[in-house]
């Protein structure tokens, strides 16, 4: 029977956490929000596609992750003659002292603990495909040989929603294998000027800690240990059916633009991720807000809108958050003409 | 618009884990099932009263209930609250439901949620307070549909049930009316002035018009019962007036049998044998005439007196018969005419006691009407000489002969200069009036005149010459007999109704 965790097995992680969240927002400027949903994704041990244009600090922020919490980092540029030997490694005719040879695995930039796949649209379906094992099982699979990824691994992609033209737009298979997909957007004055007065050529300062593997350990022990309650399960499940038009619990607006609902991956991540924000917050249980707030990054990639949804100009953010506002989280049903304030 | 609300209060709180907030939660049920229930049962009543308006608007239109046992609809009210409190449970939340609330609402980021799948521990201390969120509801809708429905509900019980009934024609009441001409009919089948089948057949009648009174039309109604009575009424009135002719007649017969009676025991007063012979003759004849009216009289009389009075023999004795028999006579008539009287049926017109041989003819002392024939014996018959001595009331300050109370004047009823009797005076409104000769109308003259000239001067006034406008409206009302048909304040609507039909 899981027991919710007291305070003083809870707030080492909450200080950890806090002081991690500190560092990324003295590193990078201006982001607060962004590195709060991003250290949730990777409390919650999913993959962050990010999205955005160029320069806005995408790589930077993913390298400052991998440095600060002391995880092995490697970068790969994604490009359309890339190969998927290319990332996940290949095996090499190699010659032995004693004259023999044999195929010797050497292993891709996979096998890391974090991984930038840098504009991942612009590589071939082909190579795209060949994340989806290691994302989904953290392990890969070549020439029958299955070899397990480091724990703990992470995909951080990033694209570009511009300059689209040589890119593949992403499989619904892969982007439903991301946690979050995040929009990076860009700076205000104050956090341009700060930058440009406090960084020469934009070079972010070191973290002033690193996180031991053993303390990350500890984080993601806690994190597992974060209560859901049940009308918080029951809520997530209701707005996740509620992206299907075919369910009862289906607004008009998700009837009208929605062609294809979130995937039940989709219901296990925002469980993840609520759970993840929640500890953010310094709380052993989640609440509906935690639930709310990670419920756009979770499903807006996952939900496929259809051609009445682009005439109108409806995207899957608006959509979420009309969606959110329509379902009450209580399932209380009064009659129409009784309310309770809120 | 307007809204019932409850308003939020502060939870209790405890610090042993779960019972402050089960409590809070227990009393937000409470406060959620009083407002369901209220709202249930204004719904419940809103359409138990239409429906009940309804049926009782039915019942009373097509059946006529009464008021009385549609008025036990009102325990639908009081089911409908009983039912109200059983659906409002039905529809509230369950525990853990108002628990998310309560989480949601006190910003507990699911730490009460928590609180009731497991125990807290120390973070217990972050749920002191837990306030309860208010429950507002538009209700002034509901409240004026209800008002609406108590309204219809209170007007289809208590409308009068004239304004309702659709299969019966409005009834007239004239069970008054009704019941005093009946019992006129009654009285003149008493008395023998109407025939058995006759009274039967007026009944009958009668009965008809109290049964197709319609107060739709009730002019017709009453119009037939006028006609009615006014038929009833003059039969009464013939009836009187033949009565007391014959009254006169045996009253004449009487005061002749007493004066002779009187004469002969006198002596003084003896008629000589011609007048004698005159006077029996004219009293048999008199006798005669009466007998024919009456047939009860000859049975009042012994065969010996019959003998006598065709013989023109009568004696002392049997003139005294004779003259008790006319007297009781003359009482029955006299009955009769009160009785008729008082019914009713004699209104104004006749008074019985004032014609000749009335109840003051019974009064009248005979004695000296032989001395009066014996002085006027040469002068004047018999006969003329009893019609003399009866036209006055046997007043001993009257002269024998002389009217002293009046008379009606006429032929055969006295004196041209004796005075009128008057009965009650007639009514100045139904009076005829007499005959006004009218204006030439002059102005009516005007349509075929031709136009001569135009003048700017004042028109000239020919006194006297020209009509008022309209040539009738200077003329008086009324016209019509001495006695009309008073109409009575009863019958002003039903005369009104008559002149406006189109």
């Amino acid at each position: 029977m899981q027991t919710i965790l007291q305070s003083e097995e809870i707030n080492p992680a909450i200080e950890l956490a806090n002081r991690i969240l500190t560092q990324l927002d003295r590193i990078l400027l201006g982001r607060p929000e962004l590195h709060r949903l991003v250290l949730t994704g990777i409390l919650s041990r999913g993959h962050i596609l990010l999205e955005g244009l160029p320069g806005v600090g995408k790589t930077a922020l993913v390298k400052t992750l991998g440095d600060l919490l002391g995880l092995q980092f490697k970068r790969v540029q994604f490009t359309p003659d890339l190969m998927p030997s290319d990332i996940l490694g290949s095996h090499i005719l190699q010659g032995s002292d004693d004259g023999r040879r044999a195929m010797e695995f050497h292993a891709g930039p996979i096998f890391t603990n974090l991984l930038l796949a840098d504009e991942i649209n612009r590589a071939s379906p082909k190579t795209q495909s060949a994340l989806l094992e290691a994302m989904q099982e953290r392990s890969v699979t070549l020439l029958g040989a299955t070899r397990q990824l480091p724990d703990p691994f992470f995909v951080l992609a990033s694209q570009n929603p511009i300059e689209l033209e040589g890119t593949y737009p992403l499989p619904e298979a892969q982007l439903d294998r991301f946690l979050f997909k995040l929009n990076v957007g860009g700076s205000d004055v104050d956090t341009l000027d700060q930058i440009i007065s406090t960084r020469r050529r934009g070079e972010a300062p070191q973290p002033e800690f690193i996180v031991s593997a053993n303390e990350l350990a500890q984080l993601f022990a806690v994190m597992d240990r974060i209560y859901l309650p049940k009308p918080v399960s029951r809520y997530i499940s209701r707005v996740v059916a509620a992206t299907h038009t075919d369910s009862p619990e289906a607004t008009d607006d998700v009837k009208s633009y929605v062609a294809y609902g979130a995937s039940p991956r989709a219901a296990i991540a925002m469980a993840e991720a609520a759970r993840a924000y929640a500890l953010l917050a310094g709380r052993p249980t989640v609440g509906f807000e935690d639930v709310k707030a990670i419920a756009s990054p979770v499903l807006n990639h996952r939900l496929v809108l259809n051609y009445k949804a682009k005439f109108d100009g409806v995207n899957a953010q608006s959509l979420i958050a009309r969606l959110l506002s329509q379902i009450d989280e209580t399932g209380i049903k009064l009659p129409r003409d009784v309310e309770i304030e809120k | 618009m307007k809204t019932t609300s409850l308003s939020p209060t502060a939870a209790p709180s405890t610090n042993s884990a779960g019972n402050g907030h089960e409590e809070s939660i227990q009393l937000f049920l409470r406060k959620l099932t009083a407002l369901l229930t209220l709202k249930t049962w204004l719904t419940i009543v809103t359409l138990w009263c239409f429906g009940w308006g309804a049926v009782a608007l039915a019942l009373r239109a097509t059946l006529h209930t009464p008021i009385k046992p549609l008025l036990f609809g009102t325990i639908g009210i009081f089911a409908g609250a009983v039912a109200a409190y059983f659906i409002a449970r039905k529809q509230l939340p369950t525990s853990a439901s108002v628990r998310s609330l309560l989480d949601r609402q006190n910003d507990c980021g699911g730490l009460l949620m928590a609180a009731g799948e497991q125990p807290l521990g120390n973070w217990e201390n972050r749920l002191n307070s837990v306030s309860l969120p208010r429950l507002k509801w538009r209700s002034s809708r509901a409240w004026s549909l209800m008002a609406l429905s108590v309204s219809f509900a209170a007007i289809c019980l208590f409308l009068p049930i004239r304004y309702v009934s659709v299969n019966a024609s409005r009834s007239l009441d004239v069970a008054k009316e009704a019941e005093t001409i009946a019992a006129q009919i009654e009285t003149l089948k008493e008395e023998q002035i109407i025939a058995e089948a006759k009274a039967e057949e007026l009944k009958d009648k009668l009965d008809q018009l109290a049964a197709e009174a319609a107060g739709e039309d009730p002019a017709k109604t009453w119009e037939a019962l006028d006609h009615l009575a006014n038929s009833i009424e003059k039969t009464a009135k013939d009836a009187i007036a033949e009565a007391a002719g014959k009254q006169e007649q045996l009253g004449k017969a009487e005061a002749l049998a007493e004066g002779l009676q009187a004469g002969m025991m006198a002596g003084s007063d003896q008629l000589d044998a011609q007048t004698m012979t005159e006077a029996m003759q004219t009293l048999s004849t008199m006798m005669q005439g009466a007998m024919k009216d009456n047939e009860a009289l000859a049975s009042q009389l012994s065969q010996e007196t019959q003998e006598a009075l065709k013989n023109g023999s009568l004696n002392s004795e049997q003139l005294k018969e004779l003259a008790n028999a006319l007297s009781q006579s003359k009482q029955k008539l006299n009955q009769q005419m009160s009785k008729l009287n008082q019914s009713g049926m004699n209104r104004g017109n006749i008074n019985p006691n004032s014609l000749k041989g009335g109840a003051s003819a019974n009064k009248r002392d005979n004695s000296g009407l032989s001395k009066f024939l014996k002085d006027n014996a040469q002068k004047m018959s018999v006969a003329d000489a009893v019609g003399e001595w009866c036209e006055g009331n046997g007043d001993k300050d009257c002269p024998p002969g002389q009217n002293c109370s009046g008379g009606k004047g006429g032929v055969g009823r006295g004196r041209g200069d004796a005075a009128m009797t008057w009965t009650e005076g007639s009514d100045e409104n139904n009076a005829k009036f007499k005959e006004k000769a009218l204006p030439p109308g002059s102005v009516a003259g005007l349509q075929d005149s031709q136009l001569v000239g135009l003048s700017s001067a004042a028109p000239e006034v020919q006194k006297g010459n020209l009509s008022a406008h309209g040539a009738l409206n200077s003329s008086a009302t009324g016209g019509g007999s001495a006695y009309t048909q008073t109409v009575l304040p009863k019958h002003k609507g039903a005369v009104k109704k008559y002149f406006e039909r189109k």
